[in-house]
């Protein structure tokens, strides 16, 4: 199941904009290895929850996986073959706005090589530039 | 007891102009305050690199020349800020380091030997990267290592748990966590997500669910 807010104030949000570098959440708070984004734009709930089986399925049962963003943001759509108006469309899927810096996931309890090849299968799944980092690059 | 040796100069010019223009010339705005009162510098990048280079993730003392004096101030690194993107630094900070006071400061802990619980199958999880320690600048450790060979799965060190060197004492709290010794989070319940995540089709929110 992906990741969405169990209950929000408002049904739904308008667009906004994504600019500027991440202020938190750029640092390893958790784990010993992580993949920062160094792109800009939205990941979705779904591609989140595949990054994230990527790397339980390589590691199968090793470590520990720490996820650093969250979709809070809904996304909505107007139906295909639908005329403009008539309000806006309904919530398509859930969304984390990531600025450049942000780290995704974290990573703890394997050897380097295994994460850093959780990290790349990770990164595969993305749609965003990332880089593996470890707490002594930092 | 680590320590570096850096030169800075005296910087008069503030702001964000000023900065970006020091940045662009290859230095890096910094600031030491403490007993002497607060004195803004400019560090060399490259130097300051080399220098971070060799005391990441160890707590060090930094002899700074200011201005090219044979009289150093002794300092700690209290806080950098960098890119996020590039990793470049943006600015240092320095705490004043005087001699035969005691300082408070940050030091890191690591593990020490190989953890029995690890090789069956646990994790071993630092709930507290750094401790606070008082000491005089001579007793400066440069990290606190924790002893891990004794821990099975379940178990955890506590602050009270750790051998202090002499002259060094630990500020953080008796009771909190060093490091712990987990089960590992991939494991029965990982597995099934992963079965239903092949299984189902990619469920879509539910427009009632967001209220």
């Amino acid at each position: 199941m992906p990741l969405m807010p169990s209950r929000t104030k408002f049904r739904k949000q308008q667009r906004g904009r994504n600019r500027g570098n991440a202020k938190g959440g750029d640092t390893l708070a958790f784990g010993d290895f992580g993949i920062q984004c160094l792109g800009r734009g939205n990941l979705t709930a779904q591609q989140i929850e595949a990054a994230r089986v990527a790397i339980n399925r390589y590691l199968s049962r090793r470590g520990k996986v720490w996820i650093r963003v969250f979709p809070h943001k809904p996304i909505t759509k107007k139906p295909a073959e639908t005329r403009q108006g008539k309000g806006k469309g309904g919530v398509e899927y859930w969304a984390a706005v990531i600025k450049p810096g942000a780290i995704l996931f974290e990573l703890s309890g394997v050897s380097v090589t295994a994460a850093r090849e959780a990290m790349r299968l990770a990164d595969g799944k993305l749609p965003l530039p990332c880089r593996f980092i470890t707490r002594e690059t930092i | 007891m680590k320590q570096v040796s850096l030169n800075a100069k005296s910087r008069t010019e503030k702001g964000r102009n000023a900065s970006k223009r020091l940045r662009g010339a290859g230095s890096i705005p910094a600031v030491i305050y403490g007993e002497s009162g607060v004195r803004d510098l400019s560090l060399s990048q490259k130097e300051f690199s080399l220098a971070w280079r060799s005391v990441v993730g160890r707590a060090a003392l930094i002899e700074l020349h200011v201005d090219g004096a044979d009289e150093s101030t002794f300092a700690i690194i209290q806080e950098t800020q960098r890119n996020p993107r590039t990793d470049s630094f943006q600015h240092i900070d320095f705490k004043e380091v005087v001699r035969g006071k005691d300082m408070e400061a940050e030091i890191p802990v690591i593990s020490k030997g190989v953890c029995p619980g690890v090789k069956n199958g646990g994790i071993l999880e630092f709930h507290s990267e750094t401790l606070t320690v008082r000491c005089r600048p001579r007793d400066l450790p440069e990290a606190i290592s924790v002893d891990v060979t004794g821990m099975q799965i379940g178990d955890s060190l506590h602050v009270r748990d750790l051998p202090t060197a002499e002259g060094v004492t630990i500020l953080s709290d008796d009771d909190l966590v060093v490091v712990a010794c987990v089960g590992s989070s991939g494991g029965a319940s990982a597995a099934a997500d992963e079965a239903g995540d092949e299984d189902e089709a990619p469920a879509k929110p539910a427009e009632a669910k967001a209220k």
